[in-house]
C-alpha cells in the first residue's frame, strides 16, 4: 500500500514538474512565435538578432525582466499588488492540473497517463481556473492606485464575466453529448469516425471518413467557443483590459519587472488552455484523422495533440494581427445579445434533437 | 450636448463575417512575401541622386578650396547652423583662388535642416550635399562639423564636364532629360535628333533595371581613363553596390579624420 503510494506521489511530482517546465518553455516559444508571424503578416522580419530566427529574443527578455527593479507605486496597496500577478500566474497554471496531453505510457511498470490529474469534473475544473484568473485582473488594476489600471480592472472583470458565460454555455451541449466533464472521457467519445450519414442519402458515405469530432455536431458551439474564449483570454480583438493605446496598458500598467512578467506569463498560459479545451472538446483531442501508427506509440496521440493546439494558437495571433480592438459597448453588445442567447437557442437545439434520437 | 455622430450603419451578420474574412485574407497573404524591411546598419537604401545629405566642401582641379569665405551659406541659412570666418590668402599660405578663404567653416548638425539653402547660395560651387545621411552621434560636441571634417581631399565631380559633353557624354540630369526629350519626340512622331558623334550606339531609352547615368558614367570613365572621376553627388550616382552612399574620395592616412565613419561607414 504504501509503496504503490509512493510511486503515485514521485509519478505526479514528476508529472508537474514536467507540466510546469513544458509549458514555461512553451510560452517563451509562443511569445517568439507570435512576434514572428504578427511581423511577417505586417511585411517586417520580427526578432531575428538573438539565437537562430531570434529565438532567444523571449530568453532575453524574461532575463531583462527579472533584473528589472520592480516598483511599486506610493498610492498602491501594497499586498495585493504584491499578491496579483501571482493569483493570475497561479490560476493560469492550475488550469493545468486536469487537461490531459495524450494516451498513456508505461514507465518502470507503472501506467502514466498525460495529465496530472483525470477528475471526473476536469472541465468545471479548467473554467473555475479560467473564472480564478480575473481575480488577478481586477485586484492588480485597483491595488496600483492608479486610475488606468482600475479603468482596465472594471473593464476586465465586467468582460471576463460577462464572456464566462458565454464559453460555458456553449460548452453544456459537447458535455451532454459525451455524458460526462472528465476531459479525457469526452475525447475518448470522439474516437473514430461518424459513419454513414443517413440523411444525406448515396453520399453518405462520405461519413466514414469524418472523423468522429464534436466540431461537426455543434459548429455553432464551436465558434461561439472560439469567440468567447478569445475575449476571456483578454487577447486582440478583444483586448480591452490592456488597451495600450487607450489604457496604456490596463490593469498592468504600474508592473515592471518580475511581476510584469508573470502577468504576460498568465496570458500567454490562457491561451495555451484555450487551444487546448477547444481542442479536447470539438476537435477530439489526440485523435488523429490517419490511423495510429503503432511504431510510434504514444508519441503519435501527443504530436498531434500538440499540432491542433498549436494551430489554434496560430488562430490566436492571427486575429491579432488581422482585428481592431471592439469598442467596449459593442464587445459587450456581442457578449450578451448575441453569444449567450445563440449558445442557449444551440443548447436547446441539440437537447431536442437528442431527446429525438434517442 | 447631444451625440451629433451620424448614426452607425450596421452591416448585418453576414457583411460583417464576410469583411473580418478579408481581413484575414490579406493578412495571411502577408504572410508568404518577403519582407520589406532593410536591416539598416547592414544593409543600405540608396539615395536618390538628389539626395540632400551631409554637406562637402569642394575644392578645384589644383587642389585649392573653392570656398572664399563669403559667408553668404552663413547668411542663406534659415536654421542658423553654419558659421564661417573668412581671412585672407598670403601668397605664403594660398588656400583658394580669390583673396579670401575660409579660416572657420562649421556645420552645426544639431540645427541643420538639410534644405540645401546654403548650396543654392554659393557663389562659387563650394559646397555641395553628399549622401551621407547617418548623422547620429552619442555627444553634442561630435555633430558640429569643423572644417577639416568637411573639405574633400580631392575635387568632386559632380557635374559633366564640357569636355564630357564635347564628346558626346551626357551624364546625369542631362542624360535623362535629353532621353526623356527624345522619347516625347519620338511618341509624337517627330523626327530624333541625331545621336552626338561618339555616343557608342547608346540605346535612347534608359537601361531597364540600372540607375540612370550609370552606364555612361562607366564607359566615359574609360574612354578617357579620367582619374578625377571619385565622386558623383549630382545627377549620376554611383553604380549600385560598388560605392557606399556618399563616399567621399579615400581619406589622407596621415591627417586625423575622427568622423571618417560618418562619411564611409564600411
Amino acid at each position: 500500500m504504501s509503496m504503490t503510494f509512493l510511486a503515485d506521489l514521485v509519478v505526479i511530482l514528476a508529472k508537474i514538474l514536467i507540466v510546469f517546465l513544458v509549458l514555461s518553455v512553451l510560452v517563451i516559444f509562443i511569445v517568439w512565435f507570435e512576434r514572428k508571424v504578427v511581423a511577417h503578416m505586417q511585411s517586417r522580419l520580427g526578432p531575428n538578432r538573438w539565437g537562430p530566427f531570434g529565438l532567444l529574443t523571449s530568453v532575453a527578455d524574461g532575463m531583462k525582466l527579472m533584473f528589472k527593479e520592480p516598483i511599486t507605486p506610493i498610492t498602491a496597496d501594497h499586498v495585493t499588488f504584491a499578491l496579483a500577478p501571482g493569483i493570475s500566474m497561479l490560476a493560469a497554471f492550475l488550469a493545468f492540473a486536469s487537461i490531459p496531453f495524450g494516451t498513456s505510457v508505461l514507465i518502470f511498470g507503472h501506467r502514466a497517463t498525460f495529465e496530472i490529474a483525470d477528475l471526473n469534473v476536469g472541465l468545471l475544473w479548467v473554467l473555475a481556473m479560467g473564472s480564478l484568473a480575473v481575480y488577478g485582473v481586477v485586484l492588480a488594476g485597483w491595488s496600483s492606485g492608479s486610475k488606468y489600471p482600475l479603468l482596465g480592472g472594471i473593464r476586465s472583470s465586467a468582460q471576463m464575466i460577462s464572456y464566462e458565460i458565454a464559453l460555458s454555455l456553449s460548452l453544456i451541449p459537447v458535455v451532454m453529448s459525451a455524458g460526462s466533464l472528465s476531459l479525457r472521457t469526452i475525447v475518448h467519445a470522439q474516437s473514430g469516425v461518424i459513419g454513414s450519414i443517413g440523411w444525406l442519402g448515396p453520399v453518405g458515405g462520405v461519413g466514414k471518413f469524418i472523423p468522429h469530432w464534436y466540431i461537426f455536431y455543434h459548429l455553432p458551439a464551436f465558434l461561439i467557443f472560439l469567440l468567447a474564449g478569445v475575449a476571456e483570454t483578454n487577447r486582440p480583438p478583444f483586448d480591452l483590459a490592456e488597451a495600450d493605446t487607450e489604457l496604456v496598458g490596463g490593469y498592468h500598467t504600474e508592473y515592471s519587472g518580475i511581476k510584469f512578467a508573470m502577468f504576460f506569463l498568465a496570458e500567454y498560459l490562457h491561451v495555451v488552455t484555450i487551444s487546448a479545451l477547444a481542442v479536447l472538446l470539438f476537435l477530439g483531442g489526440w485523435n488523429g484523422v490517419t490511423p495510429n501508427l503503432p511504431v510510434l506509440g504514444w508519441i503519435w496521440p501527443l504530436l498531434w495533440f500538440v499540432a491542433k493546439v498549436f494551430f489554434f494558437v496560430f488562430l490566436f495571433v492571427w486575429l491579432r494581427a488581422t482585428l481592431p480592438r471592439l469598442r467596449y459597448d459593442k464587445l459587450m453588445a456581442v457578449g450578451w445579445r448575441v453569444l449567450i442567447p445563440a449558445a442557449l437557442t444551440w443548447l436547446v437545439v441539440s437537447g431536442l434533437a437528442m431527446a429525438g434520437s434517442v | 450636448m447631444p451625440d451629433e455622430r451620424p448614426p452607425e450603419k450596421d452591416l448585418g451578420p453576414l457583411r460583417a463575417t464576410v469583411n473580418v474574412a478579408k481581413g484575414l485574407w490579406v493578412t495571411l497573404r502577408h504572410l508568404w512575401r518577403r519582407p520589406i524591411t532593410i536591416q539598416y546598419p547592414e544593409q543600405r537604401r540608396e539615395p536618390f541622386p538628389r539626395f540632400k545629405g551631409r554637406h562637402v566642401l569642394d575644392r578645384h582641379e589644383d587642389g585649392l578650396e573653392k570656398c572664399i569665405g563669403c559667408e553668404l551659406c552663413a547668411g542663406a541659412c534659415p536654421a542658423d547652423a553654419i558659421l564661417v570666418i573668412g581671412a585672407e590668402n598670403t601668397p605664403e599660405a594660398r588656400y583658394s583662388p580669390g583673396e579670401r578663404y575660409a579660416k572657420v567653416y562649421e556645420i552645426n548638425y544639431l540645427r541643420c535642416i538639410f534644405c540645401g539653402l546654403c548650396v543654392e547660395a554659393c557663389p562659387t560651387e563650394a559646397l555641395v550635399m553628399s549622401h551621407a545621411y547617418d548623422l547620429a552621434s552619442d555627444s553634442r560636441d561630435s555633430l558640429i562639423f569643423t572644417k577639416d571634417m568637411l573639405i574633400a581631399d580631392a575635387p568632386l565631380q559632380r557635374r559633366p564636364s564640357k569636355e564630357d559633353l564635347a564628346a558626346g557624354e551626357d551624364v546625369g540630369d542631362f542624360r535623362i532629360l535629353k532621353e526623356g526629350l527624345a522619347r516625347a519626340r519620338a511618341e509624337l512622331g517627330k523626327p530624333q535628333r541625331p545621336a552626338p558623334p561618339g555616343a557608342g550606339g547608346r540605346p535612347p531609352a534608359p537601361e531597364e533595371g540600372r540607375p540612370a547615368g550609370t552606364a555612361s558614367l562607366g564607359q566615359s570613365a574609360s574612354a578617357e581613363g579620367s582619374p578625377k572621376r571619385t565622386e558623383v553627388l549630382e545627377g549620376a550616382p554611383p553604380a549600385r553596390g560598388t560605392q557606399a552612399p556618399g563616399d567621399v574620395p579615400p581619406p589622407d592616412p596621415s591627417a586625423p579624420r575622427p568622423t571618417d565613419e560618418n562619411i564611409s561607414p564600411r
